[in-house]
């Protein structure tokens, strides 16, 4: 598999220090230390490409939205309050960009593919991946299609790697509640299962 | 739903395939974090616009317990009160609306540039361009929102088709939301206007060539100029275009429609700029009222890009229209910007949009925002992006940029001259454009043509 980096570890593994260690860098960077701003950018940017990669399925959009999310990033950062993680914070960024930008009216026509020039493919052998493009192609799009709330929920869960007890919060509802739209996503996206078998 | 299906889903989920991010990803983020990163101490982290949220609340409040006492039994009798208009917002995602520590990220101001796919980082296709500098055929669509509609020919009030003078809107800052004026929030000093464009002196190599063909166009040069692209990010810069215009005007005939390369035309007027940027590619962006009047509540939109001593490649441009229009014509009727796999260093492209806006406007109000993607001679990535906000819009078309004021100009100019109308008044503004300054060689070509076709 891809080197990539991990998501964030689920609740039951995460290190009890992580958050003393995410309080201390937001305080650095909250007064001015660039180090601790790139610090949480090497911890955090694999994974928020990982993230918006998932969404949109093209490399090199990702990467861009990916520099799009920090530039934003740094620019609510007076409003965060620490009350989520720094990454699950990020990651409401990164999909409300991802979500602007498909959602903007005019978009640029792609040129053929076959005058495309031959870029170094970076991705894991075909053997190697689990998951077929086309099936990720196929999938992406059902999820997008949900509505939005479980489109989130989904999309956090699953390629944000956001704890549901995080959804939870964000979304500011109880954790039952957020398992119940996993539940009804899951009933959405079932018949996607069968299109993949035909 | 079984358990086993409802794993598969959930083993397909959590399973897709993700590439390394780009080698340069890293650095790329960490070149854009602030200089200042400093956030003012102090529980909780609230920011301006919260506490002004809240004030207004209470006012709200108060102004409806007020009127809750005047309307009971037995008080004065019923009025009608004109509560403050709630300060217009852009549309935002739901997961906007409810995250408290996310800025104001909106459909209009906060999100990045559009791509192509993959493929279009690509050398286009050649088209009969013999220049041999690659050139990029556009095949974008046109907009195509609910919310707004897209006229291709010219519709009545337009440009091409002005019946009669009509108002100019005035996007003051009176259009600023009442709460906020009633908290004494000053509304934003408009923003100070761009370098006025200074042709002659300075001007790139490609004007004294222009001069010396329209002085003898039949002599022939030892050494050959270096040919010009004919288009740039799909868009005609046929630098050709006016000569061939003003061949036929000065011979006494009527160029014929078809031979009116409008987007080519605007585009020779709004020639570079006065100064070689020092960025590889940057973005210019202006809007105001038409040089002629053509209706209430209509502006003209344009975007500039100027390529630098080093040029850039895989450059990709997007223009968001944001929903304070109403309706929205690219002039030239040109398509999308195509992304342009190499800029020549020197170049300049300009696209001109009219548009509709929405009546009372407030100052904050989206009008348009433009996102463009390059990477520099260094092999850096940069994203940037200028929105025009309705506070943003030159109140009057002889306070823009003089490069606006050609590049406008001239693009009324064209498309009179497939539909007659216009003509005095443009022919009028052009010789004022050029007695402002005697030394721009394009604003007399301006006048020239645009007296010579009243004859």
């Amino acid at each position: 598999m891809a080197e990539v980096a991990s998501f964030p570890a689920r609740e039951a593994e995460r290190d009890v220090s992580a958050p003393l260690d995410e309080r201390r860098l937001l305080a650095a960077i909250r007064s001015g230390d660039r180090a601790a701003a790139e610090e949480l950018v090497e911890r955090t940017y694999g994974a928020v490409f990982a993230s918006v990669f998932r969404l949109c399925g093209d490399r090199e959009l990702a990467a861009d939205l990916t520099q799009e999310t920090y530039q934003k990033a740094w620019s609510a950062l007076p409003k965060f309050d620490g009350r989520s993680q720094l990454f699950t914070w990020l990651y409401r960024i990164a999909y409300t960009t991802f979500l602007n930008h498909v959602r903007r009216p005019q978009r640029i026509t792609s040129i053929d593919e076959e005058d495309a020039p031959e870029l170094p493919d970076e991705r894991p052998p075909a053997d190697e991946q689990l998951v077929t493009e086309q099936e990720a192609a196929r999938l992406r799009e059902a999820v997008l299609r949900l509505p939005e709330d479980l489109r989130f929920t989904v999309t956090a869960h699953f390629w944000g790697g956001l704890a549901v007890k995080e959804i939870a919060a964000i979304e500011q509802i109880t954790t039952v509640a957020i398992r119940k739209r996993l539940q009804r996503a899951f009933t959405l996206l079932e018949p996607m299962l069968d299109e993949d078998v035909r | 739903m079984n358990s086993r299906r409802r794993a598969e889903l959930q083993r397909k989920l959590s399973l897709s395939a993700v590439p390394r991010p780009p080698a340069d990803l890293a650095e790329r983020i960490k070149r854009d974090i602030p200089e200042d990163l400093r956030v003012e101490t102090g529980a909780p982290q609230r920011s301006w616009g919260f506490a002004l949220k809240i004030a207004a609340s209470l006012v709200l409040l108060a102004g409806a317990a007020g009127l809750t006492f005047f309307l009971m039994p037995g008080g004065a009798p019923e009025v009608r009160v004109a509560t403050a208009p709630a300060a217009p917002r852009v549309a935002v995602p739901a997961v906007a609306r409810e995250a408290e520590a996310l800025p104001e990220v909106s459909t209009a101001s906060s999100a990045g540039i559009e791509r192509a796919k993959r493929g279009a980082a690509a050398i286009g296709t050649a088209d009969a361009d013999t220049s041999g500098a690659p050139v990029l055929t556009a095949s974008a669509e046109v907009p195509a929102e609910a919310a707004r509609s897209v006229e291709s020919p010219a519709a009545e009030g337009s440009i091409a088709s002005a019946a009669e003078p009509a108002a100019v809107a005035d996007f003051s800052a009176a259009e600023a939301p009442a709460a906020a004026r009633d908290l004494g929030v000053a509304a934003a000093a408009p923003a100070p206007p761009p370098p006025s464009y200074a042709a002659a002196e300075g001007a790139p190599a490609a004007e004294a060539q222009r001069k010396a063909r329209a002085a003898a166009p039949m002599t022939v040069q030892a050494a050959a100029p270096p040919p010009q692209p004919r288009s740039a990010f799909g868009v005609s810069v046929d630098d050709a275009a006016f000569d061939r215009v003003r061949s036929a005007l000065e011979a006494g005939t009527s160029p014929s429609p078809a031979s009116i390369d409008v987007e080519a035309l605007v585009n020779y007027f709004a020639g570079a700029p006065a100064h070689a940027p020092r960025e590889a590619l940057r973005l210019d962006v202006e809007a105001s009222p038409s040089p002629v009047p053509i209706g209430p509540d209509r502006v003209m939109l344009r975007v500039t890009l100027d390529a630098g001593r080093s040029g850039a490649r895989d450059a990709a441009v997007d223009v968001e229209i944001g929903p304070a229009v109403t309706r929205v014509r690219r002039i030239g009727g040109g398509r999308q910007f195509s992304r342009e796999a190499t800029v020549n260093p020197g170049s300049s492209v300009t696209v001109l949009y009219e548009l509709t806006l929405s009546r009372g406007l407030a100052a904050a109000q989206q009008v348009a925002t433009v996102h463009l993607g390059y990477t520099d001679g260094n092999g850096e990535r940069h994203v940037t992006e200028r929105t025009v906000a309705a506070r943003d819009l030159v109140r009057t078309w002889p306070a823009a940029s003089r490069r606006h004021r050609l590049a406008t100009l001239g693009a009324v100019w064209s498309e009179s001259l497939r539909n007659g109308s216009m003509r005095a008044a443009v022919a009028e503004q052009a010789e004022e454009l050029a007695a402002q300054d005697p030394e721009d060689a394009r604003a007399r070509d301006l006048a020239d043509v645009a007296t010579a076709g009243l004859k």
